[in-house]
């Protein structure tokens, strides 16, 4: 008999001696519970990197780590965790936020705070096809804009719908035809292993203040009976002149504040801003990390400070045109890294806690992006294949035969995994926020007629979202980051009426 | 070679190399003992992380007058394991993957269906303690007066609920059941 078995029969004989007239069956049992060990594909590579982790960053908590992290292994590049704590925001009695810490509170008032990622099964926040809201780039750059003239900025093509692809006629202004771009992937082969990658939900608690919304009646209306009323967002105001403004977005988990005296006082004539007016970036930074810093803001699960709005773009075209427009706002971004991937919105601009400055005042003007961080994650079918991908998506931006077309070859470096925020709607669960895997591909080379093309082009994996894919709704072309300026608009008349 | 209790005081004073030696000599036990308990490679690394980040951060709280630095670690796992469980919308009444009833829906987490089904129609109507005893006394070979520790309870106490567990499941069956329990491993 196996020795062990030997001692756990002993150990059970100490209590019970009058099974030993058991002791053939509870020989097989125990010989059956011991062979029934499952293999617990111990990772050696999954051990180091978290020894990692642990001794290289110990002030933080590690969030996750998945399969989606993988794909930067197979570039041979640095993984950067997702070391996430929860920013958690409550509601004191004096209608002031404060960070976590009251565990009074927390039972108060339902909060939670610990940062996760809860795995559902597969498809859990149904079928993505439908009604995806369109914004940023991918709204602007829609048939009517060929017809607003606008020269073709990078995406693969203008996106003509459906209805109007029996237009005959080529676009104004533009005899010698329409420039098109065609994505050439140039980059390493990628391999992501997985058929499926997960979709992120945010998983925001609907208990918030649940016990206090029946008494807002302000005496004119009693709600108590209700029982089950709930806020779903909070404005606070601060009694004075020029004062901050908290909105509280409790159904969606996001803070958000304003400054009324951040806008610089003018006698009402409107001034351009001149380059030498515009902030360092060093300054910027300082700026915003200040107004960070007395709010006591959670920027845990937050990258590096970076410049939004192609500052240094914006600079360089004034250099060309001395009148060309600065902008008044510039934004300072926190971006959001979940399980150590970026994340973007459908306009291509990084997704995180923005920190908006006005140039003349130097103060923030508004902070917004400050969430929750819990998800929910559910797999879904993602394509892979770069080629297809490119393919897929080109094709469904075909001009009609009549328009001339000049293609110009994009070459795409090897992409980066990141994460595209889409809002879905579904007509059972309503509006879903939801985080979508995608690739982010490098512009290697911009095309030499157009300096303003886009340095990164994103594209989502999962195969719901992707053109071509019996998806009726053409609502996402490659979204293009780090936005340049939209090209000068020539003037040219608009479609006559036929 | 600095003794456990060495590393755990330096440690305490900020030395993460220290940690990390404490780190390697626990890895593989917590991430199996997790793993038992939730039966997904995934699911159980993500926890393993939690454990040790929440041990780390915690290192100061540590008073070995109370206990083996190895039970306070299977204890912040096993309450890590819980709390991932009731957290969870899906699975807000159990404490461990013991308690998902193997369907479609669940299949996603949990791994090597057909071998754990077998003994799960046993193991699962055990209570949670009782289920943690024979995972750690068989599968992860750890003594009664380690298992005492992680559990709260006496060395007594853990021996006769083991004991009694597999009493349990030899008398449940009954004899007839039992042949067929046999005849399916043999």
């Amino acid at each position: 008999m196996n020795t062990n078995i030997t001692k756990i029969l002993q150990e059970i004989y100490e209590i019970d001696p009058e099974l030993r007239e058991y002791e053939d069956d509870l020989v097989k049992i125990v010989n059956k519970l011991m062979s029934s060990r499952p293999d617990t594909k111990f990772d050696q590579a999954f051990a180091s990197k978290l020894r990692l982790e642990l001794i290289d960053k110990k002030s933080y908590k590690h969030f996750n780590i998945n399969f989606m992290n993988k794909l930067f292994y197979g570039f041979g590049g640095a993984v950067v965790a997702s070391l996430l704590l929860v920013p958690a925001f409550y509601l004191t009695k004096g209608g002031i936020l404060q960070q976590a810490g009251n565990p009074l509170l927390v039972e108060d008032y339902g909060l939670t705070a610990e940062p996760k990622i809860t795995l559902l099964e597969d498809n859990a926040f149904g079928s993505i096809i439908g009604d995806v809201a369109v914004s940023g780039f991918a709204a602007e750059n829609t048939a009517d804009d060929l017809r607003k003239t606008r020269p073709q900025s990078g995406g693969g093509g203008g996106g003509l719908s459906a209805s109007q692809s029996a237009l005959s006629y080529p676009a104004p202004g533009y005899p010698e035809g329409i420039t098109q771009f065609r994505y050439v992937y140039t980059g390493e082969l990628v391999d992501i292993g997985q058929p499926k990658l997960e979709v992120l939900k945010r998983n925001v608690s609907s208990s918030y203040l649940g016990g206090l919304a029946e008494r807002f009646g302000l005496g004119l209306a009693d709600f108590q009976n209700l029982g089950s009323l709930k806020f779903e967002n909070v404005m606070m105001v601060e009694d004075k002149a020029s004062p901050l403004r908290i909105s509280v977005d409790l159904k969606n988990g996001e803070l958000s504040i304003s400054n009324d005296g951040g806008f610089a006082q003018t006698n009402g004539e409107y001034r351009p801003i001149k380059p030498e007016e515009i902030p360092s970036t060093d300054e910027l930074i300082d700026i915003a990390g200040k107004f960070i810093k007395k709010f006591n803001i959670n920027l845990a699960g937050y990258s590096e400070p970076i410049i939004q709005d192609n500052l240094s773009q914006w600079l360089e075209l004034s250099r060309i045109q001395p009148d060309y427009y600065l902008p008044e706002i510039i934004s300072v971004v926190y971006p959001l890294t979940v399980k150590g991937t970026k994340v973007y919105d459908q306009g291509g601009n990084t997704q995180g806690i923005s920190v908006s400055i006005s140039v003349r005042s130097k103060q923030v003007v508004s902070v917004y992006g400050i969430n929750v961080q819990q998800y929910d994650a559910s797999l879904y079918s993602v394509e892979t294949d770069i080629e297809k991908l490119l393919k897929a998506i080109q094709d469904n931006y075909q001009y009609p035969a009549e328009v001339k077309v000049n293609h110009v070859d994009v070459n795409l470096g090897t992409p980066e995994l990141v994460y595209v925020a889409i809002y879905h709607y579904d007509q059972v669960k309503g509006e879903q926020r939801l985080f979508v895997p995608a690739f982010k591909f490098p512009v290697l080379e911009k095309p030499q007629e157009n300096l303003w093309f886009n340095d990164y082009v994103i594209t989502p994996l999962v195969i719901d979202l992707i053109p071509g894919y019996g998806n009726p709704i053409q609502f996402l072309k490659p979204i293009p980051t780090e936005m340049s300026n939209p090209a000068i608009e020539p003037e040219v008349d608009i479609l006559p009426s036929q | 070679m600095k003794s456990e209790l060495d590393l755990i005081k330096n440690c305490q004073q900020g030395d993460n190399s220290a940690f990390g030696q404490l780190y390697d000599k626990y890895i593989k036990k917590i991430y199996d003992f997790i793993y038992y308990k939730t039966h997904h490679k995934q699911t159980a690394e993500d926890l393993t992380s939690d454990t040790f980040f929440k041990a780390l951060s915690k290192i100061n709280s540590f008073d070995a007058t109370k206990g083996t630095f190895q039970a306070w670690l299977y204890q912040i796992a096993r309450n890590t394991v819980i709390d991932h469980y009731r957290s969870s919308k899906e699975f807000i009444n159990i404490d461990d993957a013991w308690d998902i009833e193997v369907n479609v829906s669940s299949a996603a987490h949990l791994d090597q269906q057909a071998t754990l089904t077998e003994v799960k129609k046993y193991i699962s109507k055990l209570s949670s303690e009782q289920r943690d005893i024979v995972i750690m006394r068989i599968w992860g070979e750890m003594s009664y007066q380690e298992i005492a520790q992680v559990l709260g309870k006496t060395e007594a106490a853990c021996k006769m609920s083991f004991s009694r567990t597999i009493s349990k499941i030899r008398s449940e069956k009954g004899l007839a059941s039992l042949l067929l329990f046999m005849l399916s491993i043999v």
